[in-house]
């Protein structure tokens, strides 16, 4: 079917050519072209955010701020190294130079993997619309959305510590798989080895990227180990719904969490991090 | 709705189409350009069938509105064999059996085109991982693997490959 293409050169240009009724907003399009493909939507026009001046990668204080039409293959730099695996575990290597950070976000699960990891990194967003630009969690914005006359312009974190972050994605292939459950987490620990900090995401268990406050609360305070780890991913399943899709069952994704846990925060063999 | 003019150069030529609106450079490409070796395969960035080099870049052709690749620089398959001469990709696709049915082989060999350009002597685990966006229904991969390990190979011979 007939949509038209706008390219607008600016963010303002871009919220102006979204106003009217049956205009999408496409970033790498791997999302919002698929569904036009598949007859799911129906578009007048897309906005393509592509030149709208929403790439790049920038250190911005203590923080990393990344645009949100930054394709998931441009994040594969030195300064975000830590991401590699979950990189690694995203979709394939054409789809990774196609799909974008902002455009992740909207992935229904069990795709959208990397704001499984944002969510860990507790990040925030900046979003635009007629009215100007606001921030937001992206926690609230998995709650809440975005208008339909507003944009998502960029992502921003503070990086782990060094050997804080943690990544696991259980998947069905070894590549190109989505997820069974994913786990990012920042974890710190004292020297004694006490848990003082930690975030744990999870995927593929809910219709959003979610927080696992049951499992960071079985870690607070305590010594990490094999033992704790799994207590966490214990206390991850006892508090969460599971989806049930044509990759896993959600009894089979409650099954798999536990040990998931156990894998995401010490290694595979459950013993020390590298 | 208006068609409009989109131009990009397609191995090398230089394409000026009118197009009609929101229409896919897969389509674009077979129906207006005569280059029907690019596959229309699953329309979802699953199957791997339609993969083009847009910029240097391997992307899915089905996930592009033509309009967006206005001013790029497009490479199909028809457009990897020089002067007549098959690309080592695709001697070696020929010498390992790597295609039966052929509807994947265009993308495929896109693909790992795109792994060979900037990384001319991979593992057998980057080749793997290079094709995992594309799907083979008839020859297990083994053969397919084989034979980019083996055009790796025959490009590391040649003194100065494309």
């Amino acid at each position: 079917m007939a949509f038209a293409v706008h390219r607008p050169e600016s963010v303002s240009a871009a919220i102006a050519a979204l106003a009217g009724p049956g205009r999408v907003a496409v970033s790498g399009g791997t999302l919002a072209i698929r569904a036009i493909n598949e007859g799911k939507s129906f578009p007048t026009a897309i906005v393509s955010l592509s030149r709208a001046g929403l790439c790049g990668i920038a250190r911005d204080g203590g923080e990393m701020a990344i645009g949100a039409a930054t394709t998931i293959a441009d994040l594969a730099c030195p300064e975000l190294g830590f991401l590699d695996g979950v990189l690694e575990s995203f979709g394939s290597p054409t789809l990774r130079n196609m799909a974008t950070v902002g455009g992740n976000l909207f992935a229904h699960q069990p795709y959208g993997d990397l704001g499984v990891a944002l969510l860990a990194l507790d990040a925030s967003l900046t979003v635009a619309g007629p009215q100007g630009i606001r921030c937001l969690t992206l926690s609230g914005f998995y709650a809440a959305g975005l208008g339909a006359d507003e944009i998502l312009t960029g992502v921003r974190f503070a990086p782990p510590a060094r050997g804080s972050w943690r990544w696991l994605k259980a998947t069905r292939r070894a590549l190109n798989s989505s997820a069974v459950v994913a786990i990012a987490s920042v974890l710190e620990t004292d020297a004694a080895g006490i848990v003082r900090k930690v975030r744990i995401a999870l995927g593929g268990v809910d219709a959003t990227p979610v927080r696992s406050p049951a499992a960071e609360s079985a870690l607070q305070g305590r010594r990490l180990d094999a033992a704790s780890a799994m207590a966490a991913g214990e206390a991850a399943a006892a508090a969460q719904l599971f989806l049930t899709d044509a990759y896993a069952s959600a009894w089979y994704r409650r099954r798999v969490l536990p040990v998931s846990m156990r894998r995401a925060l010490l290694g595979d063999s459950g013993g020390a991090i590298s | 709705m208006k068609s409009s003019y989109v131009s990009f150069t397609l191995n090398g030529e230089q394409q000026e189409l009118l197009v009609e609106p929101g229409r896919r450079l897969v389509d674009v490409l077979s129906d207006q350009c005569g280059a029907r070796g690019t596959r229309n395969g699953c329309g979802q960035g699953s199957c791997g069938a339609c993969t083009v080099h847009v910029d240097g870049v391997a992307m899915f052709s089905c996930l592009l509105p033509v309009e967006l690749v206005d001013g790029c620089e497009i490479v199909t398959i028809e457009g990897v064999a020089r002067n007549r001469t098959l690309h080592a990709l695709q001697e070696a696709f020929l010498a390992e059996a790597a295609t039966q049915c052929g509807f994947c082989t265009a993308g495929m060999i896109m693909a790992a085109k795109a792994l060979l350009d900037r990384e001319p002597a991979p593992s057998r685990e980057a080749v793997v991982a290079a094709l995992s966006g594309n799907v083979c229904r008839c020859t297990g991969y083994a053969p397919i693997i084989a034979a980019v390990l083996a055009a790796a190979a025959a490009l590391a011979q040649q003194p100065a490959a494309a």
